[in-house]
């Protein structure tokens, strides 16, 4: 083949090629804005348009991420961490020094190794093409509980019997005859032994049950009983705790499935919504579910019982079966178009939240759509007592 | 770099050994179960082409809405299709507004203020051609204007708000109504305070004329010695009107046999005068009167009654069922009061720091078992919104009616109490209520104002 021709259909390929940055924002809108990701994009897939960044803030959809990267050939690595905006010049500068210190090397070493390491692939829909991303490991998401069950049954059953695991029980053999010598004798005991039996320990040993059934949309504190502690989320679950959730929202737009992922069905303005109006409605919204209160409280309504426990400090939750209650609705963060609220509620569920999110909006004549959900305080447990709280103390974001 | 072979070998044996995802083989089966389909991503475009919707200006204020509820059969609520309902819309007649309704009329005025009378609904309004008074319900005594659609035949009801053709020069507006039994007060802008309805008692500050027809004849009658005199606030009693400066000084006419006109007497007054007794020389800033029973509050916070003490309402200065004289009450341990709702029976005061006390024969608001106390007593603030969540929340001003009491907290809730005829508290049913309970209104609520069976308050609109 000529020299130029091959030159012309390489230069074709490489306009062809999306851009680094709009993998990034497509991923983290296809994975609708996650707390974290880490991904590798092959640099042979994508043009490289940010190069030499290190440490940078990323914005997605209102959502502020930063972003890691660094380039390992034949990979380029980013870490995105979702975060309030920071002024990141002064890290970018001094990882760029880092690695030209180092000449390099630890990053292509780092290219290598996770050249072994990629276990799973993600195609990423760009309006420009379809590109290629790599995990070292598969990243969760929209885990139903059922799902989240055999996740931790599995992993259960596979790391007790990595443990020093029950020995088999000895089998005691009474040998010869009656009317001669018995002999006692202690032999191996094949029918308790795990190459007979399987593993010592089996998911269907394992029972799990949870107290309150979170949706594949809401992520944050989840109460679970294993085996003998499936009593305990029972006891939970029936006595009415108040939960407590971060719910992000952004005005503007409207989906079918009142959530971020659904398809856009109606935009409007929302620039006269401002924290004081966004406050007094949080507030009507608020007393109106107290008032409701004095309904499920299982009294008389026009009883001197009813007036004492109304008359008497502290929440009066429902003595009967009651619709959504809320508690507390606070705002957390406000920066139009997005806003965050803690919402203290009773008997709720995620289609209930999303509501909320919804029904807030056209109380402010505008709309608005439930942007993301996490459960941060079930009862006296929060996020510090759950077995991700060591790891990311940040995301309590209060 | 290394040769395909080679990194595939070395891949899934790291995957096997340490990292340990996807099938182990203890388990038998793949626990992320069934391979997910990705559905397809929506593109992120496929929203630009619609239109963004403006449901509400940059620079737009919120307006004021009107919320009627209580007994509808006298036309006060002002919607025509409770009584005469048209069965082509699917409306039905209707008895009692148990909720809060928003009415069809403050849609399409600015209402600045607005006063319940017995069975009859009043509204003072900003800036329209036809008239800057309206009235609706019961109008046997012209307390709503003179309505003749035949000579000699005025109605007896009005069903939808009209207005009260006060003379008046088109430039001059009402500003504040009150309403009593069967007449209406109307402070004017520029031109004075007008009455019109039954003068049977003096009530509307003209001499009485005996057998005279009110409901035929409309007289509109300016009280010509308050012309020189700010008015303040005006109220009016069952068959009595009151009338505060912004001096601070009551004036007073209308029935007074039990000494609510604080005269000195207990004749009826057609001529309105100041109050005497305790009062004179101090500065009022509130008066409150719904039947016959009348309390006022001073700049200093200190209580003054006169009229009906039938149900103790005055027993901290006399012993007697009623007074003619303004005495100042003796009030121990309520602090500076800042608002006085007098009721039929009962009596309600709102301290500064938003604290609520009632005293007198009824509902008072502490439970079914107290319907009766002679000091004031406090109502607990839990009721009026204030807890661990909200515990910014205290009442900021107290009204009552006959036998109903309400009370306005600071985050514009509306809470209401007392005897409930023809769910006239607006709380959805028609049962006596014993504590405060919120109404459901969406809205910030500005005024209420209690009749003897409906009410009516002025909201604000969030945006």
């Amino acid at each position: 083949m000529h020299v130029s021709q091959t030159l012309k259909i390489f230069r074709r390929i490489k306009e062809a090629k999306p851009t680094a940055s709009l993998v990034l924002t497509t991923h983290l809108r296809q994975r609708q804005l996650p707390h974290w990701t880490s991904y590798f994009v092959k640099y042979s897939d994508v043009t490289s348009d940010q190069r030499g960044l290190s440490h940078f803030n990323w914005k997605v959809d209102g959502a502020n991420y930063h972003i890691l990267r660094t380039g390992c050939w034949p990979y380029m690595k980013y870490h995105c961490t979702k975060r309030p905006y920071e002024d990141l010049s002064v890290d970018d500068k001094f990882f760029r020094v880092l690695k030209i210190a180092n000449l390099g090397i630890p990053c292509l070493a780092y290219g290598c190794g996770a050249s072994f390491l990629i276990s799973c692939q993600e195609d990423i829909y760009t309006p420009e093409g379809t590109v290629t991303i790599y995990f070292l490991y598969e990243e969760d998401r929209d885990m139903t509980m059922n799902h989240l069950r055999k996740v931790l049954i599995g992993n259960l059953s596979r790391d007790l019997n990595l443990l020093k695991t029950r020995p088999a029980t000895p089998m005691v053999a009474i040998e010869g005859s009656v009317t001669e010598n018995l002999v006692v004798k202690v032999k191996e005991n094949y029918a308790d032994h795990p190459l007979v039996l399987g593993p010592r320990y089996q998911p269907k040993d394992i029972k799990l049950a949870w107290a309150h059934q979170l949706d594949k949309n809401i992520s944050g504190v989840c109460i679970l009983g294993v085996n003998s502690g499936t009593k305990g989320t029972h006891k939970v679950r029936e006595s009415q705790l108040i939960r407590s959730y971060m719910v992000s929202g952004q005005f503007g737009r409207t989906t079918d499935t009142l959530f971020n992922d659904g398809k856009v069905i109606g935009k409007s303005t929302y620039k006269h919504v401002t924290r004081g109006r966004l406050m007094r409605t949080l507030m009507t919204i608020q007393a109106g579910h107290q008032r409701s209160a004095l309904h499920f409280l299982g009294l008389d309504p026009q009883s001197q019982e009813a007036y004492e426990a109304l008359s008497a400090d502290g929440l009066v939750r429902p003595g009967e079966k009651s619709p959504p209650l809320i508690y507390a609705l606070k705002i957390v963060d406000f920066n139009l178009p997005d806003f965050t609220l803690e919402v203290s509620c009773i008997n709720e569920n995620a289609v209930y939240l999303q509501h909320l999110v919804h029904d807030l909006a056209l109380r402010l004549k505008t709309t608005a759509v439930c942007t993301q959900m996490r459960c941060i305080r079930y009862g006296p447990w929060t996020l510090q007592h759950s077995l991700c709280g060591i790891l990311e103390p940040e995301a309590l974001g209060v | 770099m290394l040769s395909q072979t080679w990194r595939h070998f070395i891949t899934t044996s790291l995957n096997k050994g340490l990292l340990c995802n996807g099938a182990v083989s203890s388990l038998g089966y793949h626990i992320r179960g069934k391979k997910r389909k990705v559905p397809k991503p929506l593109d992120p475009h496929h929203a630009d082409e619609l239109p963004e919707v403006e449901y509400v200006g940059t620079r737009s204020q919120p307006d004021k809405l009107v919320y009627t509820w209580g007994v509808a059969n006298h036309g006060a609520l002002g919607r025509p299709s409770f009584i005469r309902p048209d069965k082509e819309k699917r409306q039905y007649r209707l008895q009692f507004m148990q909720h809060p309704h928003r009415l069809a009329f403050g849609e399409y005025h600015k209402v600045t203020d607005l006063t319940c009378g017995y069975g009859f609904t009043v509204f003072a309004v900003n800036k329209t051609p036809e008239a800057s008074c309206f009235g609706t319900g019961l109008n046997t005594d012209s307390q709503v204007g003179g309505h003749q659609p035949r000579r000699d035949h005025p109605l007896g009801m009005l069903i939808s708000p009209a207005p009260i053709e006060v003379p008046v020069s088109k430039t001059t507006n009402v500003i504040k109504v009150a309403a009593g039994r069967a007449h209406t007060v109307m402070v004017t802008d520029k031109e004075g305070v007008w009455t019109v309805g039954n003068n049977a008692y003096g009530q509307c500050g003209r001499s009485i004329i005996t057998d005279e027809d009110y409901g035929k004849q409309t007289i509109y009658n300016r009280i010509r010695i308050l012309d020189q005199l700010d008015i303040a606030q005006v109220e009016c009693g069952q068959d009595t009107s009151f009338f505060l400066t912004k001096d601070g000084v009551v004036y007073s006419c209308g029935w007074g046999a039990d000494g609510q006109t604080g005269r000195g007497h207990y004749d009826n007054e057609p001529h309105v005068g100041p109050v005497i007794g305790d009062i004179e020389g101090e500065k009022v800033v509130k008066v409150s009167c719904r039947a016959d029973c009348v309390l006022a509050v001073n700049d200093k916070g200190e209580v003054f009654g006169w009229g009906n003490s039938e149900y103790q309402q005055l027993n901290s200065v006399t012993n007697e069922m009623q007074i003619h004289t303004s005495r100042k009450l003796k009030l121990p341990g309520v602090g500076k009061v800042v608002d006085v709702a007098a009721s039929g029976t009962m009596c309600l005061l709102l301290n500064e720091d938003g604290q609520v006390f009632s005293w007198g024969f009824g509902p008072i608001g502490k439970g079914p078992e107290v319907t009766y106390s002679k000091t004031p007593t406090h109502i607990p603030s839990t009721l009026f919104g204030k807890n661990e969540l909200t515990p910014d929340a205290k009442v900021v001003s107290v009204t009552c009616g006959i036998n109903i009491l309400a009370a306005i907290n600071s985050h514009g809730c509306l809470f209401t109490w007392g005897k409930n005829p023809g769910g006239c508290l607006g709380l959805g049913h028609i049962k006596d209520q014993y504590f405060p309970v919120r109404v459901a209104i969406a809205g910030e609520v500005l005024k209420v104002s209690c009749g003897v069976d409906h009410m009516a308050a002025l909201v604000r609109e969030i945006i």
